[in-house]
């Protein structure tokens, strides 16, 4: 096993690898940028070294200035968590040339997955049921595209060869829209992942979004870890995520994790990673991408099959077999995670930042917080702004949601605005109770913003209780507020409950 | 008797809250009064930061977070925001709250690169028309006029890296 780890990230997921790590007596080696001098990330770790600047692109992105910090200080391998440089095939390719084991899948296997296009035909062939669409050159012109568009039939969604977490993404509703929309998308594509292509498919109306946990060894072993449900989403990125899916019988489950499972195998899958299917209301399943990291929303998984995953990631890079066999494995009750987003619900989700002026995580059995944050916290402009994510088990997926329900009411967060009360309003909804999930739901039943809410009497009385003992002068304001009534997504057609 | 006014965030009247300490009452019982109905409240614990009261057997924690002329209260998972109205200022503010809806400039909400400018000086603009083009974060978002209007200056360009809150154009004033 190794010596040294080196945790590529920040904020929670930097966190919560370093608590594995530190178990099982490793030291935990962090970085940090400049306004991450005092992160939670920071303080967690063993040893710390600076990544000088502000921007991601400065710091955590600088997968040479890692590498070096790597060899300068005797670590074996680097976990690069998710996002930054984690899917980042030359990264994984330059830790191994530099003798580092890069915790992931072989640099191969990334590129190829990381392009949708090639991943898209790659499952198809291990014969994975997969969306009809077109991929090619745009070089064909509009003339022919409208052609392809027709075939595929409206509405048609355009995506990134490239992407992810939405950015390059629209639906074409009819012809007359097509050049606009691929106009744009490209240019997104462009400037969020510095490559233009996109390709076409056909977009399915009301699916869930549900994914398949896989993990696979150097010694041909290949399993799953069953689904998450993450149909519950804005501006294309998950907030909610459960398991088990309310949507999957059992036998249906069986059918979509052996179907992960020989793609899996079939392209030589090693570490975790996640097969991401859109399910729609007939039961039929497509497959849409594979998520070559650990996902944010690994935690559900952890819960339900009581593993610890970066465990078994870190078994896996070291060389040794899986630590489960697929009939070791089994799903126990019910987790639900919900991503606290410092973001206003009520000006259509857009980022608040400043500084966490109270923070009051909530406690109880079956509770589990994964967090990067702490009271006194800046939240920046420069990174995500995810805080934590809550993660609750229970027997059921009822008490799984009273739980939930339970913790947010607990939850104080003060100092930005967060999503804790839409979150509990989205849960608390009869159509989530019911299990009646789709990647339009938000949109649909309309839940979004709860400025409007009246204070209880008793919170009136709070606020004069406190004018009373503090006194009624403007105090310093804090900077946190971003002053314009815009609605910059309004506008923003594809980006609303898709 | 004190009296505390308070307007819900962004809503019309304000609410009058009186606070007074009965005669003969136990230490940490207060008399307040909302909208002329009395509330016994028992004040346990009571700081800059938050405190814990009781009423009608109800236990309520919460969190306090002054910003500016506003008192931010968590309770019970919610946060919400209750505006101090000054006492000069009630007659003012009472006439009607309609003003505070026009805008005279357009500003950055997040930092960012300006993509494409769709006004120029002079131009009429309607509501909900897209005015500037941003990216922000990797994300396109279009700036649409809050209401209509007249631009009275562009004071950004296209391509142009700008801060949060940024001045990026002026209107003439309504009615020009």
């Amino acid at each position: 096993m190794f010596n040294k780890v080196l945790i590529a990230n920040r904020g929670e997921i930097a966190v919560r690898i370093a608590a594995t790590l530190q178990e099982m007596g490793i030291i935990a080696v962090g970085v940090h940028s400049d306004p991450d001098r005092r992160a939670v990330h920071f303080r967690a770790m063993d040893e710390a070294y600076s990544l000088p600047g502000n921007t991601s692109a400065e710091t955590y992105l600088r997968g040479d200035k890692i590498i070096d910090l790597a060899r300068s200080h005797g670590v074996d391998a680097i976990h690069p968590g998710y996002g930054f440089l984690s899917e980042n095939e030359d990264f994984a390719q330059a830790c191994q040339d530099a003798g580092i084991t890069f915790i992931g899948p072989s640099p191969r296997v990334i590129r190829d997955m990381g392009d949708k296009i090639i991943a898209k035909e790659t499952f198809a062939k291990a014969g994975v049921p997969v969306v009809p669409g077109w991929a090619g050159s745009t070089d064909i012109g509009i003339a022919a595209l409208k052609q392809e568009a027709s075939k595929i039939g409206y509405p048609v969604l355009i995506k990134a060869a490239a992407g992810g977490g939405g950015k390059g993404m629209r639906i074409v509703n009819a012809e007359g829209e097509l050049a606009a929309a691929l106009e744009a998308a490209q240019r997104e594509a462009g400037s969020a992942f510095g490559d233009s292509r996109v390709f076409m498919e056909k977009y399915i109306t009301r699916p869930r979004h549900v994914e398949i946990q896989i993990f696979g060894d150097a010694h041909g072993n290949a399993v799953h870890l069953f689904e998450r449900e993450c149909s519950i989403q804005r501006r294309h990125q998950k907030i909610i995520e459960e398991s088990p899916s309310p949507a999957l019988s059992p036998e249906l489950r069986q059918k979509m994790g052996s179907a992960a499972v020989m793609a899996a195998k079939a392209i030589g899958y090693t570490n975790a990673g996640t097969v991401e299917f859109i399910l729609d209301p007939n039961g039929s399943f497509y497959f849409l991408e594979v998520n070559t990291r650990l996902q944010v929303e690994h935690p559900v998984t952890e819960m339900v099959t009581h593993r610890d995953l970066v465990r078994a990631q870190l078994a896996v890079a070291a060389g040794q077999k899986l630590p489960f066999t697929q009939e070791e494995l089994r799903q126990d009750g019910h987790a639900i995670e919900c991503r606290i987003y410092a973001e206003d619900p009520g000006r259509g989700f857009l980022p608040s930042i400043g500084t966490l002026a109270r923070y009051v995580e909530p406690r109880g059995p079956g509770i589990r917080i994964d967090s990067g944050v702490r009271q006194g916290s800046e939240v920046t402009v420069y990174y995500d702004p995810m805080l934590a994510k809550l993660v609750c088990w229970a027997r059921t997926r009822d008490e799984a949601i009273e739980k939930t329900l339970w913790a947010l009411d607990r939850y104080a967060i003060m100092g930005v605005t967060t999503n804790t009360g839409f979150l509990r309003d989205v849960i608390d909804h009869a159509e989530f109770r019911r299990g009646n999930l789709h990647t339009h739901f938000l949109g649909e039943h309309s839940i979004g913003g709860n400025g409007s809410a009246q204070p209880p009497e008793a919170a009136v009385i709070a606020a004069a209780l406190h004018v009373r003992q503090v006194g009624g002068g403007r105090q310093s304001a804090r900077a946190a507020d971003i002053a314009s009534s815009t609605d910059p997504w309004e506008t923003a057609g594809a980006w609303r409950g898709v | 008797m004190s009296e505390v006014l308070l307007r819900v965030s962004g809503s019309g009247e304000p609410i009058a809250v009186g606070v007074e300490r009965p005669a003969f009452s136990a230490q940490d019982e207060v008399r307040v009064t909302l909208a002329d109905r009395a509330v016994d409240v028992e004040v346990i614990e009571l700081s800059e930061q938050g405190g814990l009261i009781r009423a009608h057997g109800r236990v309520h924690p919460f969190y306090t977070l002054r910003d500016g002329g506003s008192v931010h209260v968590w309770m019970h998972g919610r946060t919400h925001v209750l505006e101090i109205v000054e006492r000069t200022a009630r007659r003012a503010t009472e006439g009607g709250g309609a003003a505070a809806a026009v805008q005279t400039a357009l500003t950055a909400p997040m930092p960012g690169t300006i993509l494409k400018i769709n006004i120029a000086p002079g131009d009429r603009f309607e509501a909900h028309q897209p005015l500037i083009v941003m990216e922000s974060m990797k994300m396109e978002m279009t700036l649409s006029a809050p209401h209509p209007g007249r631009v009275k200056d562009i004071l950004c360009r296209t391509g142009q890296l700008v801060e949060m809150n940024a001045l990026l154009a002026r209107f003439e004033d309504s009615g020009a």
